[in-house]
């Protein structure tokens, strides 16, 4: 038996047909990365030169004469504005000063020297009475006195408890400023839980007193806003002592002297 | 071959998306967010500078008077001549006398800056209703004036109404 030895042809070996379409995959994986950093990158390039550009002309507006005039000028406005509504909240007024010596004195008894120290807060009365029963009534007259105050101010609307035609009722207190509800200047806090009555005089939301563009530099307290006239009886002698008694050669009148401690809302 | 190039493009994809494509992207989205708040930075500019102009133009035109009193209540200097004058004028009106006007002391307000605290003391003469109408004449005219004392004194032998005054006014100037 004869045996033919014939050399067999190599075997091709073949990849797998899925192993064909990763690599195609792979070649368009790489095409697509690379395209996508390209992109990428000159997307970047592009955003970094409209920052650049943003930033000079922000600086050149920045550095505009006119720029910094009108910053200067709203500066100016705003400071002025501030110094007049604390200068003058802050200022002493004599009226009521007067409204309390005119009420307070008792008619069988006259004051001959009267001193206020406003900084002190307090007024030294001296003068003389009838008799002493007139001084102790004069005493009593001048520790229970009050006077009835108006106060304008702004009521937030969410302190506001009632509203009742052209009035309402808070438990909560008024912001006292010079104009509007604005932080700035100086707060002024009046407590309106005694208050007699709280007039409404306008309601006023955020959008409603900010004229166009006054929104610059002043920051509005935002929410709505009463702007209210309260009527509240206050006392202004926090503390009275009296010194000096004793009878006068003339007449049999009482002298007397009393240091008063009065509170700073006589002022106002 | 074929293998080979396959797994050199699926490393050479991986790196570039690892170390080139994500850190760009990353740099990309950060210069995507500064851009858009130097764009909000550029509005706000806009318009903070137009609502300046027309916050001046408002003041200048709307609210000239009001602008007026802030200015004649704290005056840009002291000017005590016309404050002494102003006095004066306000005794002769009301009927009272001044005397010992001229004395005056200022320093520097306590709070604010850049503003000046004047004040003056003087005595005055007359009958109680003309020497209140003085003060409420005082405190109602433009410059802004406030109490820091009073001494009234009844002057004795004389009509039970007539007194005696010393006062120590409060006045501010830049």
């Amino acid at each position: 038996m004869a045996i033919s030895i014939k050399p067999q042809k190599d075997k091709k070996y073949e990849l797998p047909g899925s192993f064909n379409i990763l690599f195609y995959y792979s070649i368009i994986i790489l095409f697509f990365a690379l395209s996508a950093y390209l992109l990428v990158n000159r997307w970047n390039e592009n955003m970094q030169e409209q920052i650049q550009s943003r930033e000079s002309v922000l600086q050149r507006l920045e550095q505009q004469s006119e720029f910094q005039q009108n910053k200067l000028k709203v500066h100016d406005y705003r400071s002025k504005v501030n110094n007049y509504s604390d200068i003058l909240s802050a200022r002493n007024s004599v009226e009521g000063f007067f409204l309390f010596l005119e009420n307070s004195i008792h008619p069988l008894a006259h004051w001959q020297e009267v001193r206020l120290d406003a900084e002190e807060r307090r007024i030294d009365l001296e003068g003389n009475a009838l008799d002493f029963d007139a001084l102790e009534q004069q005493h009593s007259i001048l520790k229970n006195f009050s006077m009835e105050k108006e106060f304008t101010g702004w009521v937030d609307a969410e302190d506001v408890e009632e509203i009742a035609e052209d009035r309402l009722s808070t438990d909560g207190r008024a912001v006292s400023l010079y104009n509007k509800p604005t932080s700035m200047g100086r707060e002024e806090v009046i407590n309106l839980r005694d208050a007699e009555e709280i007039l409404i005089l306008q309601k006023i939301s955020e959008e409603d007193y900010e004229p166009q563009g006054l929104r610059v530099d002043i920051d509005l307290i935002e929410g709505e806003w009463y702007e209210v006239l309260a009527k509240k009886d206050v006392s202004p002698v926090d503390d009275i002592e009296l010194r000096n008694v004793g009878e006068t050669d003339e007449e049999l009148r009482v002298m007397f002297e009393l240091i008063l401690t009065i509170d700073p809302i006589i002022f106002k | 071959m074929r293998p080979i190039i396959t797994i050199i493009c699926l490393t050479m994809a991986f790196v570039i998306m690892g170390l080139f494509l994500w850190p760009e992207y990353q740099d990309l989205r950060e210069a995507m967010i500064e851009a858009e708040i130097k764009d909000t930075d550029w509005q706000n500019m806009l318009n903070y500078s137009r609502s300046m102009d027309k916050m001046i133009e408002i003041l200048n035109e709307e609210y000239e008077e009001e602008v007026k009193k802030m200015d004649d209540g704290i005056p840009d200097d002291h000017y005590i001549p016309s404050l002494f004058s102003e006095i004066r004028n306000a005794s002769r009106a009301s009927g009272i006398r001044v005397e010992n006007i001229g004395s005056f002391s200022t320093r520097n307000h306590s709070e604010k800056d850049g503003i000046t605290e004047i004040e003056i003391s003087f005595a005055v003469r007359g009958d109680y209703l003309n020497f209140k109408n003085f003060l409420l004449r005082l405190e109602n005219s433009a410059r802004i004036k406030s109490i820091r004392g009073i001494r009234i004194d009844r002057i004795a032998g004389e009509d039970f109404d007539t007194l005696e005054s010393n006062l120590t006014l409060i006045t501010h100037s830049y």
